[in-house]
């Protein structure tokens, strides 16, 4: 599954450690989200979803 | 609720001390039991390092729970990994004991355990690292040796115990390499901890 979570980040000025902390998960989840080696499941989606605001299916393309 | 950033570092604490104690509870069982008449009392002496092993499965539960679903999965799948190449090499030595190689002792299976979860929680660290295009780093070079050497003294030891030998060197590798892998991960901070 492809996402652009890795460019929303940026466009943010986050870091993957700040990220990470605003969604209580260790740095190296949303390393391997943003490389494409782990899919999150619905209810982290939701979270990066509602954190960001924006829709799931704005994030994650399948 | 604790942050799943520091986790990592509560279990290495948790883990170190229970550890700490399970050696201290195996070596010093010896010197104790030969001071004791009492029945009762050696008994317990002698069951004594059960306490550390329930301490350090306690440690390594409160890790798991405390994780996060990615690396929840991590940890079952180096689990995974762990029991599958305990095993292979379980079953190939029952061979190897039929041309006459001696029984791999209870002790034996336990340091191929560790082994293979030092092995294999390196090379998911090592697939991050190498995701995240830092391989380098003086440090982590230093982190990764520490790995290596904590999982290949333990199977020299396995080796070693299992043929009577004298173990005391692989057994100094092994507490040096767990020594400085521990503390290397301790510096580098908030990691995945064993994985």
């Amino acid at each position: 599954m492809n996402n652009n979570l890795r460019d929303l980040r940026a466009l943010r000025g986050w870091s993957q450690a700040d990220l990470a902390e605003q969604l209580n998960v260790s740095r190296q989840t949303i390393n391997a989200i943003e490389t494409g080696r782990y899919d999150p499941s619905l209810p982290l989606a939701f979270a990066i979803a509602k954190l960001f605001k924006l829709r799931i299916e704005e994030i994650f393309q399948g | 609720m604790t942050s799943v950033a520091r986790i990592p570092r509560r279990y290495f604490v948790e883990f170190s001390l229970a550890m700490s104690l399970y050696f201290v509870t195996v070596i010093g069982r010896y010197f104790l039991v030969r001071q004791i008449d009492d029945h009762f009392l050696e008994t317990a002496v002698l069951l004594s390092p059960i306490i550390p092993i329930g301490l350090i499965g306690l440690a390594i539960f409160r890790f798991y729970r405390g994780v996060d679903e990615f690396l929840r999965l991590r940890f079952l799948k180096i689990a995974a990994i762990t029991a599958g190449v305990t095993a292979a090499v379980v079953a190939s030595w029952c061979f190897l004991s039929d041309v006459g190689a001696p029984p791999l002792s209870n002790f034996g299976v336990l340091l191929v355990m560790a082994g293979a979860f030092s092995l294999a929680g390196f090379l998911f660290r090592a697939e991050d690292a190498y995701s995240e295009k830092r391989i380098g780093g003086f440090v982590r070079v230093i982190n990764w040796l520490s790995t290596f050497a904590f999982a290949g003294g333990s199977v020299w030891l396995a080796v070693a115990n299992n043929l009577g030998q004298h173990f005391i060197v692989p057994l100094a590798v092994v507490a040096c390499a767990a020594t400085v892998s521990v503390s290397v991960s301790l510096h580098i901070g908030p990691s995945s901890g064993p994985l």
